[in-house]
């Protein structure tokens, strides 16, 4: 009884003090429900949820990055980490110059897990030093590193290699992806320090696949112990992996000029049993290769041969026939790829993930009569003999159906940008892939209208990923639902747009074209507001179904559908988890819009407002005072903007650290150098007549991380 | 079907369906271990749940009696918090003393069920918060001091998303 009473008087004081204390383990198990920003957040509660969110499997999900595009600020976060207790397991270092004198090294090598160096400056010396200290190591990336590997002399030292050896025994990964100066001699160095690899990259390294070539370097007789210091060879290269063959799971070859022959001596390796193979941008890839590959690597889970100009229908047979246990396959930019050759990839019932991007030949029907429908390929002795093209497809039997439902089920990620797609394939992706989480069909404006969203919207509200770049033809109503679910409604709302004989219309236009369709664009807007202003009033139009239902999204690309406007922001934008958001070009927005996303949606780090030329600097504001975890703002060319936008992010955007701030010539040269503590690009605009230029493209991209398999 | 009786801290006891009480790994472990007989008319003492929420938790073993057994944790797979069941989420519906006290039960009872759709609802009231919202929407102190709190929110704005 006493511990009753003890027990009692134990909750009695819990609640008077409403001070609740969740168990660590407790709070560790709430915290696995969340994004990385939201856990780090609440690492920031207290002292217990602190300790919660430090656990090893959320560690190990986040890494730090340092360098570009931050600031010059590696000594300030060096500093910072020396008064640290918490643990990092992952480091990137990107265009930074390092030293060995830097604590991290004895501080954090011990526990690394991984390490990427990119486009870093480094002594071949300090960069011996520095492995030595990570003797926990499992994935090394060196991309791109060019005063550590220019001389040749990295490694000279047998001991070292010795020694590494047993530092590098746990690591799994190498990538020594766009390294020019890599030679046989050097990679042989190099992955000789790392004796258990499984995963090898090349990606973008000047490798030879040229027998003239070989016979020049190795006159004689090839020899592994005396390779060449001056070029890398694919000779060498089939001789590591031969040797290696038993160990390798993953290799990726993209943006080099791997050819058939060198693919179809590689896949034929005895004791190599490939899971992943990456051949991006491979030009000179042919069907021979593939042939080869199909044949011998039939455990190949994950594919990608998108940019590989050669490929064509016949060689996504022999993957699709062959391969069944693909479960990604990425074939972006294979410009032979026609519609016939997409009927195969219903072969693959493992499918997760796939990339049909920028197929050019494709056409609507390659997704109706293609990935969705839900066909049988009979006469399977006719396909094996030889590649037809008239390989006849029947409707699927009673036992196929479960089969094909299972298949459509398992597909998670669909990228497909910038095709011909009509209406009705839209339609059909929506209806056939319940658990698409990511899906891009960004510069599909045909297929991608106010209609087929709604389809979106409907089906597929697992969605965490949405892309719909330049499909102009979204407007309010289809994000928000309103007036589209009633297919006569809309067309009642058309009527309205046609011309009234009213007093003014009667008078002759001296409006502009361009003007003619502001004024279109806010009847419109002024149209839907309505509908959207009036639905807590009863029995009102039946509304459709609003981007709100897709709850789990993180990231949205909405930009250059320019007919979007405030009112979608307002009644279409509420989302819990939201991170990444582009609306650049999404000129009508203005500074209510930003008032209610700011509102709505809390956890935006990266925003892109670039040339939606109505936001003012009160728009600014609000983003600034409320998003308090953005991290990057683009505000390129929004030309209202003046040095108020400037003050209010120094005063409030403490988590920001990159702006881009390029064509706004409200602002002044002291304004942007008062933010100091910021990467901002800008120019400063001297040119009146500038107004006319056309913006430069987007810098290209750093050098990407694909993620290890 | 057979009853065993289960006492709450503050001495109120509640008789129970076996197969619904035995969704508690707690008390399943506790028949099997004691060897409990499910004629014998003993009572289980459960010294960590007040009457109040065992009644809530009795409550919600039934409703979910026939459930399929929760499958097994997978790190890899992407964990939802957006499917709540209406009746999950309506019978959530409660001060934030009863949630927390709900899985405190949830955790002490072993019921799996019950642990994870209180603790997403808790996630789902953490998510776009700042530190200072949560604390409020919680009642949680903070006890960090100023210069150790500087350095985590430091420290945190160096971490990406791997």
């Amino acid at each position: 009884m006493a511990i009753m009473s003890d027990s009692k008087i134990h909750m009695k004081n819990m609640s008077e003090f409403g001070n609740f204390q969740l168990p660590v383990d407790v709070i560790i198990h709430v915290l696995s429900y969340l994004s990385t920003s939201d856990r780090l957040a609440a690492g920031l509660v207290n002292k217990t949820w602190h300790e919660a969110s430090l656990a090893m499997k959320f560690v190990d999900q986040t890494e730090l990055v340092l360098g570009r595009p931050r600031a010059d600020n590696l000594n300030e976060v060096i500093e910072l980490l020396q008064h640290s207790t918490r643990p990092f397991y992952h480091f990137v270092f990107r265009e930074v110059e390092l030293k060995r004198n830097m604590p991290i090294w004895d501080q954090y090598g011990p526990h690394m897990k991984s390490l990427a160096l990119l486009c870093c400056d480094l002594s071949e010396k300090t960069l011996v030093e520095i492995f030595k200290c990570c003797k926990s190591l499992q994935i090394l990336r060196v991309n791109a590193c060019r005063e550590c590997l220019m001389s040749g002399r990295l490694l000279e030292d047998q001991n070292d290699i010795k020694e590494l050896s047993e530092t590098f025994k746990n690591v799994y990964g190498l990538d020594l992806g766009y390294n020019r100066f890599l030679s046989d001699a050097l990679f042989n160095r190099l992955v000789a320090t790392c004796p258990n690899l499984e995963y090898l990259s090349l990606m973008g390294c000047q490798i030879s696949f040229h027998c003239g070539l070989y016979k020049k370097f190795y006159p004689q007789v090839y020899d592994f112990s005396d390779a060449s210091k001056s070029v890398l060879t694919f000779l060498n290269t089939l001789q590591y992996l031969r040797q290696q063959a038993h160990n390798l799971k993953h290799l990726n070859f993209s943006y080099t000029l791997i050819d058939g022959t060198a693919l179809a001596t590689l896949s034929a390796l005895q004791d190599l049993r490939l899971e992943t193979l990456i051949l991006q941008g491979c030009y000179q890839l042919t069907i021979e290769g593939i042939k080869s590959l199909t044949e011998y690597q039939t455990r190949l889970k994950s594919l990608d041969i998108s940019f590989c100009v050669r490929i064509t229908d016949a060689s996504l047979f022999c993957i699709c026939k062959n391969l069944t246990k693909l479960e990604v396959l990425r074939i972006k930019q294979c410009r032979a790829i026609t519609d016939i050759g997409i009927k195969y990839i219903q072969l693959l019932k493992h499918l997760k993930e796939l990339d049909i991007s920028k197929d050019e030949r494709l056409t609507g029907d390659s997704i109706t009569h293609g990935l969705c429908c839900s066909c049988n390929i009979i006469d399977d002795n006719n396909m094996e003999q030889d590649f037809d093209e008239n390989i006849s497809f029947t409707f699927s039997q009673k036992n196929h159906v479960t089969e094909e439902r299972i298949r459509k089920e398992n597909i998670r990620v669909l990228v497909a940008n910038a095709l011909n797609l009509h209406e009705e394939s839209v339609e059909c992706i929506s209806k056939s892939f319940p658990n698409l989480k990511h899906l891009e069909l960004s510069y599909c404006f045909n297929g991608v209208t106010d209609k087929t969203i709604q389809m979106i919207f409907k089906e597929l509200v697992h969605l965490q990923i949405l892309k719909i770049s330049h499909c102009d033809e979204v407007s309010d109503a289809g994000l928000t639902g309103m007036g589209t679910g009633n297919h006569e409604y809309v067309e009642t709302i058309q009527v309205v747009h046609e011309p009234e004989f009213t007093e003014s219309k009667l008078r002759i236009s001296l409006r502009s074209k361009a003007e003619e369709e502001i004024v279109r664009d806010a009847d419109r807007k002024r149209e839907i507001m309505q509908l959207c202003e009036n639905v807590s009033k009863p029995l009102n139009s039946f509304s459709g179904y609003s981007l709100i239902r897709l709850k789990c999204l993180r990231e949205l690309d909405l930009s250059g559908c320019n007919k979007i406007t405030d009112v979608s922001l307002k009644h279409a934008f509420a989302f819990p988890e939201l991170k990444i958001l582009n609306l650049s070009q999404c000129q009508q927005i203005t500074y209510i819009g930003l008032d209610y996303l700011s509102k709505n949606n809390p956890a935006i780090e990266y925003l892109n407002l670039n040339r939606c030329y109505n936001i003012s600097d009160i728009g600014v504001s609000y983003l600034a005072q409320r998003l308090h975890r953005l991290k990057r703002l683009f505000i390129q060319g929004c030309s209202q903007l003046t040095d108020h936008t400037l003050d209010s992010i120094k005063l409030y955007c403490k988590s920001l650290y990159y702006l881009d701030t390029r064509y706004c010539r409200g602002m002044t040269a002291a304004g942007i150098e008062s933010l100091r503590h910021l990467h901002i690009d800008w120019h400063k605009q001297t040119d009146a007549s500038a107004e006319s230029e056309i913006l430069p493209p987007p810098a290209p991209p750093l050098p990407s991380l694909p993620s290890l398999p | 079907m057979p009853n065993i009786k289960l006492q709450s801290s503050d001495g109120e006891v509640f008789e129970v369906d076996v197969d619904i009480a035995k969704c508690s790994v707690t008390i399943k472990t506790m028949l099997e271990d004691l060897g409990m007989d499910e004629d014998e008319e003993e009572v289980v003492p459960l010294p960590n749940v007040n009457s109040a929420i065992l009644r809530k938790v009795i409550q919600w073993a039934t409703y979910h009696k026939d459930d399929p057994p929760p499958p097994e944790d997978d790190e890899n797979k992407d964990k939802r918090t957006d499917d709540i069941s209406s009746w999950d989420a309506d019978f959530l519906k409660v001060d934030q003393g009863t949630l927390y006290e709900l899985i405190l039960a949830a955790n002490y009872l072993d019921i799996k069920g019950l642990l994870e759709v209180t603790c997403k609802t808790v996630a789902n009231m953490i998510k776009g918060k700042t530190p200072e919202e949560v604390r409020k929407t919680f009642n949680i102190k903070n006890d960090f001091s100023p210069s150790e709190e500087e350095q985590v929110r430091k420290e945190n704005e160096w971490c990406e998303e791997k």
